[in-house]
């Protein structure tokens, strides 16, 4: 784990390192399905499960945008879901994060170009962490979850993010 | 079948706890599992079946540079199927969380191309 830097000039940092100071490190996850085909939503339900058991890392998931730190979207953000997406996160308090997890949220994925749908969230929400994977595991959810918050490293971090399979946390 | 119920009760009290230690121990992959697709720059004649074969057009092949955009791929191997030359297989690489866009774009110079 490389230890947070002093002053980032990335905001999507800054805003982690924030986060990071006045939350002391847990992270409560508004799941927003953006249009998906239900597989990111599946992997992210199995983070609750025995075996990955997110909760051990001090990450929940609550009912509601208003209780939540970090907006979670998976799918290509179709055109129907765009306002309610964007009503979701102006509902959250600050500071918040997104995380786009998946191909389609990311790209578009397999979907990408078609004209129902914005072909990822990145047009319509401001995105911290991108999840890659169709779709990604748990664990890669959970790196993502805790790049967002500064508990891991990113592969575009300075220095960070050989990402070949060896845990980066502390 | 008395002592079959009888090692049915007494099997969760032997059983472990399941719950994984992913970050702090490496992440336990089956060998199906399918990372990201890993180029073999040595064996890259840059024929660009690869970004023929993509369905979601992730591949981009630049005079010596090989890029996987991450945040396109599905994970199909239809790149590894079609390489003639057997240059890219699909590791177990999922660790691959960026905070930009182009973070998840990654690069492979290929050294002697033709």
């Amino acid at each position: 784990m490389t230890a947070l830097h002093a002053v980032p000039d990335d905001p999507g940092q800054r805003l982690a390192q924030a986060i990071d100071r006045r939350l002391g490190r847990s992270l409560h996850i508004r799941h927003l399905d953006a249009g998906s085909c239900n597989g990111c939503d599946w992997e992210i339900a199995a983070l609750l499960n025995p075996i990955h058991d997110v909760q051990r890392l001090g990450i929940d998931f609550v009912a509601s945008p208003r209780h939540a730190d970090l907006l979670l979207v998976t799918g290509v953000m179709t055109r129907n879901l765009e306002e309610a997406a964007l009503r979701t996160y102006e509902a959250m308090p600050e500071p918040r994060l997104v995380v786009a997890v998946g191909a389609c949220a990311i790209s578009g994925g397999v979907f990408a170009g078609s004209y129902a749908h914005r072909s990822g969230i990145d047009g319509t929400l401001p995105v911290d962490v991108f999840v890659p994977g169709c779709p990604p595991r748990p664990e890669a959810l959970i790196q993502g979850l805790l790049v967002a918050v500064g508990r891991m490293s990113a592969l575009d971090d300075p220095g960070g993010g050989s990402g070949d399979g060896v845990a980066g946390a502390d | 079948m008395p002592m079959d119920l009888l090692e049915r009760f007494l099997r969760p009290l032997r059983q472990r706890p399941m719950t994984r230690r992913y970050p702090d121990e490496p992440a336990i992959l089956a060998p199906a599992v399918r990372g990201l697709p890993v180029l073999d720059p040595s064996r890259c004649d840059s024929s660009a079946a690869c970004v023929a074969a993509c369905p979601t057009g992730a591949i981009e092949l630049a005079s010596a540079t090989w890029t996987i955009d991450a945040g396109r791929c599905v994970f199909c191997a239809a790149c590894e199927a079609a390489c003639p030359r057997d240059a890219i297989r699909l590791g177990q690489r999922f660790e691959l969380a960026a905070r930009t866009r182009d973070g998840v774009r990654i690069a492979t110079q290929i050294g002697g191309v033709r």
